[in-house]
């Protein structure tokens, strides 16, 4: 037995840290439940690494176990230990513990401050669940539990008005495309009698299974991933699910749950391989998010909602590379945007623990208060533009470079727009933070460097940022494509990189020219009616929910319960009354009628014997004579 | 000649005289008079039936007999009802007795 | 085999204690004492019934017979299988539970005891009998005590609602007195036994319009739409544990009868009405949902939430296939665990802060965090979050569904969104938040109020995650009934 096989304990790591805040609550030292989730995670990641390196040396694990019989047919849950489950172990492992450290500083003073690193802990093991896991099934038990943890990350300030809405929204639009993970799970099942990725990808690729119904699988799986990756049009919730705690935004946001999306479909690759049309439905949703999450970027004024916007942009781009077959490339970028956004996140939430707002007309000049965060943010910016040599160049070349061995324009086209407009806003929210000079509204001059437990993730996150990229680029031989398998390791295509760095730098130089030098006028595209009002507010997707949806469903609800009250009570209470009517008129008629005949019969005998009575004189003479008048009466009669 | 039906008639003017009496009259002592022509009455058809139907036979007559003993015995114990409902109530007219009445 | 006549502790354990509050219980303290001993009893011996069962030779075991009434043919015929064990064992967890819930019941607490322990009774008599005549007997015998119990311990409109839930269950009992005469006369065989009562062959016509009276009959208490609207007036009038009884245990009876009755005794006809069934399903759990929607008061929330779950049976049911049957029973159970559970938690809550209104009351999670998280728990089982027997049951119940009508699932699919939208309509609203006036003083319970909560809420998860046991013991039941069904 290799190591590997205990690496189903892993998940139960952070699993134990949380039930043990939730036991303990208040009774424990104060900063034991940090020091137990970082602990936890620093054993994580150590197995992580392990794990890497024996996974690259051509180690797998693979264990099931039967959770439920079927009639012949057992559904099974396990571990898979491959590759690309390593590699998310690490990222996961690796951010947590960085934000969980961070965390430390950031929320001091706050008075849960042990349940965060519970909630915290609890989303870690779910997503550790949700990557170890070599079967539908348990990846969906482990998802679910996500969702559940991210109502609890989300609501945390529940106090703030609009933490529990956002939460409740969070958790309900994943919850709308987890129903269709759970409609597809049974799809799975009764199409190929297992859960496991390996079984049913047999099927699929002997040909088994394959029809309307593969299809119909691969795109409730699509539903599922899509709610938690929020693509278009199920991206609402993240918007708001910044209403979090921005350590927790930055573990949702990077390396948590809105990788589980991209993971699931990643991992189901054969099933949407399989017929080209599920791919087509994933590259269209990937280029409608990655465009629209970057225009609505653009507009936005608060520093968490552009690095939201810019988060659903990216998983868009990770759904773009998933359409044009390259899961790789997908997951690669998955793992450079993990480091930069949880950098940016931090770096974010560092401005925001010195300022105490998030409005970017309240910043301004912060470089000379805050030289590690404007330094490190700085390097996450530029990575997540795409400049050369930082990560999210490397990544986001190799996307533009599978769309364009994919024969896929329309994505690349989408993508090099993206990637313009992608390095425009974050150049923007980057001199509008850091470099300009300070508006009337500033508040920078209270500003000061956060303490040393927030600063050195930054430092190690902003190393990351940097460096990672290069185990996808030529320059290491392209490892990372070699360790996870690819078909063909990709080849740089120059004219291609050169046009990606030419745009990034266009969208760079232009936010240059209007935030810093003001040729231009800042903001000056705010003024189109259409920007400041549709753009700005997520192209209004929102307001068709509640308009079309919420509004609507809450109206039915109501109507129903008028009519569940009305009519159809008021059909029992009506019946209820009738027979009331009917047994009043009953007893009137029981006691006019039945009764009236009844009395009647006794009056009429009492009343008779009344008269009967005034016959009885009493007087013996009157008898006789009425006795000789009978006698008489009745000699006449029957005398004849 | 006198036939069966001249004592039967006479006979019958008895009944109804005593009949008459019982019904109208108020004294208690004319009522058992009364009652005495009804009984009569009564023996003279029997004696008349017995003359005329059966001369062999004794039938008629020993019931005619037999009536005149009760009628003896009626009247001795009208008379004495009559003596001891004069002593209680002191009243002598019968239809104010009307104890019977329902 | 055991030699202990299980199934008679089972049934007369909760008389027996109701004799005795009626002899003894002068000190407020004693009736509630004994009510739990019989109740532990009860659950005793049902956990240790549900353990022993063999389930391998499946079929209906620990049977006892004595004669009743020998002029009629009625025997005392009790036993057990598959489809009644998990039952037996859901009512005494909840009869267990709901005592301890009670324990600060102080308004003529004799009187409380001895009914519910009578309630008990005729439920038990229900899910162990064999005989028709029986089964109707004991199941007038839970009715009876449920009416005193809301109209004399309820709340809000509880005349109404009290009267309301009578008259539908006697009308519903009407029906299934009509059926019982009906197939005894047409058996002719001088007996009630439902054994002997299966092995005769109905013509189709019978089974059809007889199945349909039962249905109906039965159905009431399920509650089917749209006789439904006695069970959330209901749920709402009646104290705790009345309401853990009636939403936990009662409405299984109707389901539990309907399987037992109609479905055994009449499988073509079931099966002709089986389009009907599945219409009516969909209606409940749409129907259900979208009512609890917008409701306000806590207790009503729950209520409609029974009646969209119970929509998930019939669903089930409706699929005639082994898949819906199991998830069928399956979520009889977790559902009657899940809303015992609710109902423990709003009567904690109620009893504390004196209201159900959700808008009056915010801010659980901070004041009482173990009462929040039992709410998390509950809410994640009626969801259908894995790692809760809801899970299971609904998972069985969408394969089940997937083979019978792509078109029913996308309806159900509409119907778990919505179910998410009440239930985290109602979390938000009661958990988050600052706490509200009304639970300004509130704290977590005292340990003998967490023990019911604890019981129900491990029982969910751990029949969610292990749910092997329960699944096999169900499936020994469903698989010959599906036999049956497809067979005839």
């Amino acid at each position: 037995m290799s190591v590997l096989s205990y690496s189903w304990v892993l998940p139960l790591l952070p699993l134990a840290v949380f039930v043990f805040v939730v036991i303990t609550g208040r009774r424990t030292p104060r900063l034991l439940a940090p020091v137990l989730g970082i602990g936890s995670m620093a054993v994580v990641f150590a197995a992580s690494i392990a794990m890497l390196s024996l996974t690259a040396a051509g180690a797998r694990f693979n264990a099931t176990i039967t959770w439920l019989q079927v009639g012949g047919r057992a559904m099974e849950i396990g571990v898979l230990v491959d590759p690309l489950a390593a590699v998310m172990v690490a990222i996961v492992s690796f951010v947590s513990l960085l934000v969980q450290l961070y965390s430390i500083g950031y929320l001091h003073g706050e008075e849960r401050f042990r349940w965060f690193f519970g909630a915290i802990s609890l989303f870690t093991a779910s997503m550790l669940g949700v990557v170890l896991s070599n079967g539908w099934l348990l990846m969906y038990l482990c998802w679910e539990i996500m969702g559940l943890a991210s109502y609890l990350l989300i609501g945390f300030w529940y106090h703030k008005g609009a933490a529990p809405p956002a939460a409740m929204k969070a958790f309900m639009v994943t919850r709308a495309g987890d129903v269709g993970f759970a409609l597809g799970l049974a799809l799975i099942w009764l199409n190929a009698g297992s859960f496991l990725f390996e079984d049913v990808f047999g099927m699929v690729s002997t040909g088994a299974w394959s029809g309307p119904s593969l299809i119909a699988a691969a795109l409730l799986l699509l539903a599922g991933a899509m709610g938690k990756s929020a693509q278009f049009p199920l991206h609402v919730w993240l918007p708001d699910a910044m209403a979090g705690p921005t350590p927790g935004s930055a573990l949702i946001h990077a390396a948590t749950m809105v990788a589980a999306g991209v993971y699931l479909i990643a991992r189901s690759f054969p099933l949407f391989e399989a017929n080209p049309v599920t791919l087509t439905v994933v590259g269209v949703i990937g280029t409608i998010t990655a465009v629209m999450g970057a225009l609505i970027a653009l507009a936005q004024s608060d520093i968490k909602k552009v690095l939201a916007y810019s988060t659903i942009s990216q998983l868009g781009y990770m759904f773009m590379a998933l359409g044009t077959g390259n899961w790789i490339a997908a997951i690669f970028h998955l793992m450079t945007h993990a480091f930069f956004k949880a950098l940016l996140f931090l770096g974010a939430g560092s401005v925001i623990h010195a300022l105490h707002t998030q409005e970017l007309k309240h910043f301004g000049g912060l470089w000379r208060k805050m030289p590690w965060t404007t330094a490190t943010w700085c390097l996450g910016a530029l990575s997540l533009a795409g400049i050369p040599p930082l990560a999210g160049f490397w990544s986001k070349d190799e996307i533009l470079l599978s769309a364009l061995h994919a024969h896929q324009y329309g994505i690349l086209a989408a993508g090099i727009l993206t990637a313009a407009l992608t390095a425009f806003y974050m150049a923007r929210t980057t001199f509008l933070t850091f470099f300009a000079a300070p508006g009337p509204e500033s508040m920078s001059s209270r500003a000061h460097e956060s303490p040393w437990m927030m600063t050195v993730p930054l430092v190690v996150l902003a190393a990351l940022a940097v460096t990672v990229g290069l185990v996808g680029s030529p320059l290491t031989g392209y490892s990372f494509f070699g360790l996870l398998e690819a078909y063909e390791m990709p080849k740089l295509n120059l004219p291609l990189a050169a046009v990606a760095i030419g745009v990034a730098l266009g969208g760079i130089a232009l936010a240059w020219s209007s935030y810093i030098k003001k040729l231009i006028e800042p903001d000056g595209y705010l003024r189109f009616s259409f920007i400041s009002g549709t753009v700005a507010r997520g192209f209004l997707i929102d307001a068709l929910y509640t308009n079309a949806i919420v509004c609507p469903a809450t109206y039915i609800a109501g109507v129903l319960r008028v009519i569940d009250g009305a009519v159809i009570d008021g059909a029992v209470n009506g019946l209820g009354g009738a027979g009331l009517l009917t047994g009043k008129g009953l007893s009137v008629f029981d006691r006019k009628g039945i009764d009236g005949v009844v009395d009647g019969l006794g009056e009429g005998v009492v009343d008779a014997g009344d008269g009967v009575r005034r016959t009885q004189t009493g007087n013996v003479q009157t008898y006789l004579l009425l006795l000789v008048a009978a006698i008489l009466l009745l000699v006449v009669v029957f005398a004849r | 000649m006198l036939t069966l039906n001249h004592f039967l008639v006479l006979a019958a003017l008895l009944f109804c005289i005593g009949l008459f009496g019982v019904l109208t009259s108020r004294s208690a002592l004319r009522i058992i008079i009364c009652v005495e022509l009804l009984l009569n009455a009564v023996n003279l058809n029997l004696a008349a039936f017995a003359a005329y139907v059966a001369p062999q036979e004794a039938v008629g007559t020993s019931f005619v007999i037999f009536l005149m003993v009760i009628a003896a015995a009626e009247v001795g114990l009208g008379l004495a009802l009559v003596i001891s409902l004069n002593r209680t109530s002191s009243i002598e007219a019968i239809d104010t007795l009307n104890e019977l009445r329902g | 085999m055991t030699t202990l006549p299980l199934m008679s502790i089972i049934v007369f354990a909760p008389i027996v204690g109701s004799v005795l509050i009626a002899l003894l219980g002068r000190d407020p303290r004693v009736p509630r004492l004994i009510a739990l001993a019989a109740s532990t009893v009860c659950l005793a011996a049902a956990a240790y019934a549900y353990a022993t069962y063999d389930r391998v030779a499946g079929g209906l075991q620990f049977v006892e017979s004595a004669p009743w009434i020998p002029s009629l043919g009625v025997r005392y015929i009790v036993g057990a299988d598959g489809l009644s064990l998990p039952m037996l064992l859901l009512t005494g967890m909840v009869m267990f539970t709901g005592v301890l819930a009670s324990w600060n019941v102080t308004s003529r607490p004799r009187e409380f005891f001895a009914l519910l322990l009578l309630l008990v009774t005729g439920v038990f008599g229900v899910f162990a009998a064999i005989d028709a005549f029986a089964l109707f007997f004991f199941y007038e015998m839970a009715v009876l005590p449920m009416y005193l119990l809301i109209a004399i311990w309820g709340s809000t409109r509880k005349d109404y609602s009290a009267m309301k839930l009578t008259l539908f269950l006697f009308a519903g009992s009407a029906a299934i007195l009509i059926a019982i005469c009906l197939v005894f006369f047409q058996v002719g065989a001088g007996t009630f036994d439902m054994r002997v009562w299966a092995e005769h062959g109905f013509g189709a016509d019978f089974q059809r319009w007889v199945f349909l009276l039962s249905f109906v009959g039965f159905g009431a208490l399920v509650p089917i739409w749209p006789l439904h609207t006695w069970s959330p007036d209901g749920h709402v009038a009646a104290p705790t544990a009345v309401s853990m009884m009636h939403a936990g245990v009662l409405l299984k009876l109707g389901a539990y009868g309907i399987i037992r009755f109609g479905v055994t005794l009449f499988p073509d006809g079931f099966a002709s009405w089986a389009t009907l069934i599945a219409v009516i399903g969909a209606i409940n759990v749409l129907y259900g949902a979208l009512c609890a929607l917008n409701q306000t008061d806590l207790k009503y929330v729950i209520g409609y939430s029974s009646v969209s779950h119970m929509g998930y049976v019939l669903l089930g049911l409706a699929t005639l296939n082994r898949f819906g049957f199991e998830g069928a029973v399956f979520q009889m159970f977790a559902h009657g665990i899940m809303t015992a559970l609710f109902f423990v938690l709003v009567g904690y809550v109620y009893e504390k802060a004196h209201t159900r209104q959700i808008a009056e009351i915010s801010g659980l999670m901070r004041r009482t965090p173990l009462v929040a998280a039992a709410f998390v728990i509950a809410s994640a089982a009626s969801m259908g979050m894995p790692s809760t027997s809801g899970f299971v049951a609904e998972l069985l119940v969408y394969i089940g569904l997937w083979s019978l009508s792509p078109l029913l699932a996308g309806l159900v699919f509409v119907g778990v969104v919505i179910t998410a939208g009440y239930l985290l309509r109602m979390l938000t609203r009661i958990l988050l938040g600052e706490p509200s006036e009304a639970v300004a003083h509130l704290s977590d319970p005292a340990p003998v109020r967490l023990v019911p909560v604890g019981i129900l809420a491990i029982t969910i998860m751990v029949v969610g995650i292990f749910p092997s046991s329960m699944y096999e013991t169900i499936r020994s039941a469903t698989g010959p009934l599906l036999a049956r069904v497809m067979g005839g």
